[in-house]
């Protein structure tokens, strides 16, 4: 079989689950309108379904573990939620080098249930967007990012971390600046 | 041109750097003799993290591991993403470096994950015509990694051990032996392992690595997020019998336990390095 084309359809397979119905619907048909022979495409047909969507299931796992790294507070406040909203996201292949890609998602996702009163703790929006923004600010040589919260969000990171309890805290708005000059280690972090 | 090189001086046992167990790595070094760093966490990297390099390079050997360069791929590789590589090699200078024998890349698609090559000549011709390239712009010692294959790709023309040992031998790299993949790939296949060591090229291991996994749905997940089971470390003692292993790392990337757990585990494979001879 030619190599290129078994790839190239294999990734998709592994990462498109549109893609992964269409051709399990009719492997031979999409394996030839995609540039393989019929004999080719009749062999790559014999691929196994299951371990295909295992096979996907265990990418979107461990684009949901690369998420939680990005977010760990927000993971921890949470819990179980975490997993459902993140896996929610994943659709399609991520960018080369953009792992943080899933992270972002996650952090709109939260952004627009928490607009349509849909969180049952409307500040794990603000929380992940805090925790986003140090690594946005991590990322570049050079920024000022300036970021507006309906919570406290350093009080509510500082609470989860200790494990300490969140009922009390209420909205109020916060502004939050990062600060990276070019040549200089660390970043200047202060939030009002 | 740097080949196989199993002259090498023995590092002993060590851990896959993970920034959560930085403070623990420190206060506990005398108990690890080198570290395996994820060379793409330093690819385009901010200066913090490049600090954390110079940081980690200035207390242990570390061995570069690449996760996407894609070796097997029909397409060839990524030059961009090799040029990263070979700058992190160029600042650290290892005695050897690795990656995986499998694609993670094709037809524009970034899959993220390490997907298993189909076991043909077209793919082994590809795997050569890549570390080609690669030795054109690293000239340091390769050694390749067999991956879990959870997805078997149709068409094949010999078996992984088969196709593993062809690899090595056209590419004249080093092995560096996933004790737990082979172990998974054996378990989920139903294959009787045992029986077939001996078809395996032990000749060429220069590193392993060993990491536990679990269960799901029946099939064993290779998750770097459990203790080592008794069927990997009795695997791992075999391994180790039958090669000239230079350094073994432990993988643990989720469910990090109390750093002493793992420094157990890193005591427990010193001591199988040390009865077979491979270190004192």
């Amino acid at each position: 079989m030619a190599l290129t084309h078994v790839q190239a359809i294999l990734a998709r397979l592994f990462t498109d689950d549109a893609f992964r119905a269409s051709f399990f619907h009719d492997p031979v048909t999409v394996g030839c309108a995609l540039g393989l022979e019929a004999a080719e495409a009749s062999a790559l047909a014999e691929l196994s379904r299951n371990e295909v969507e295992e096979f996907a299931a265990i990418i979107r796992r461990k684009r949901a573990d690369d998420a939680r790294k990005v977010l760990p507070l927000t993971a921890r406040a949470l819990g179980g939620a975490f997993d459902r909203h993140v896996l929610s996201t994943i659709v399609g292949a991520v960018r080369p080098g953009r792992h943080r890609d899933d992270a972002r998602a996650l952090v709109d996702l939260l952004s627009r249930l928490a607009r349509s009163n849909e969180l049952e703790s409307p500040w794990t929006a603000d929380l992940a967007r805090y925790e986003v923004t140090f690594g946005e600010a991590l990322q570049r040589s050079a920024c000022l990012l300036v970021r507006r919260f309906r919570f406290p969000v350093a009080r509510l990171a500082a609470a989860i971390h200790c494990g300490a309890p969140t009922g009390d805290i209420k909205p109020r708005m916060t502004i939050g600046i990062w600060l990276r000059v070019p040549g200089r280690r660390g970043i200047v972090h202060r939030i009002w | 041109m740097a080949r196989f090189a199993p002259e090498v001086a023995a590092l002993g046992v060590g851990l896959g750097f993970r920034p959560s167990f930085r403070a623990d790595l420190f206060r506990q070094r005398a108990q690890v003799d080198f570290l395996e760093i994820t060379a793409d966490h330093y690819f385009n990297a901010p200066p913090e993290k490049l600090d954390e390099l110079d940081l980690l390079a200035a207390h242990f050997p570390l061995i570069p591991h690449g996760l996407d360069l894609s070796l097997g791929s029909g397409e060839g590789i990524d030059p961009a993403y090799l040029d990263q590589f070979a700058t992190l090699i160029r600042r650290i200078s290892p005695p050897w470096w690795s990656e995986h024998l499998a694609f993670t890349r094709a037809g524009g698609v970034s899959i993220g994950h390490l997907a298993a090559l189909p076991c043909t000549q077209e793919a082994l011709d590809a795997v050569v015509r890549n570390v080609e390239a690669v030795r054109r712009a690293i000239d340091i010692p390769l050694i390749l990694e067999n991956v879990t294959a959870t997805v078997r790709v149709p068409g094949g023309e010999m078996d992984e051990a088969a196709f593993l040992t062809e690899v090595l031998r056209r590419t004249s790299c080093g092995w560096l032996c996933d004790v737990t993949n082979l172990y998974t790939n054996a378990v989920n296949r139903g294959a009787d392992l045992d029986r077939e060591l001996d078809r395996w090229p032990w000749n060429r291991v220069v590193q392993m690595h060993f990491a536990g996994g679990h269960w799901r749905d029946g099939i064993l997940i290779d998750s770097h997020a459990y203790p080592t089971s008794p069927e990997v470390w009795r695997l791992l003692d075999e391994a180790v019998a039958r090669s000239s292993v230079k350094g073994i790392i432990l993988e643990r990337d989720e469910n990090l336990p109390p750093f002493g757990d793992l420094l157990d585990e890193l005591a427990r494979a010193r001591a199988i390095g040390s009865r077979h001879g491979r270190w004192h």
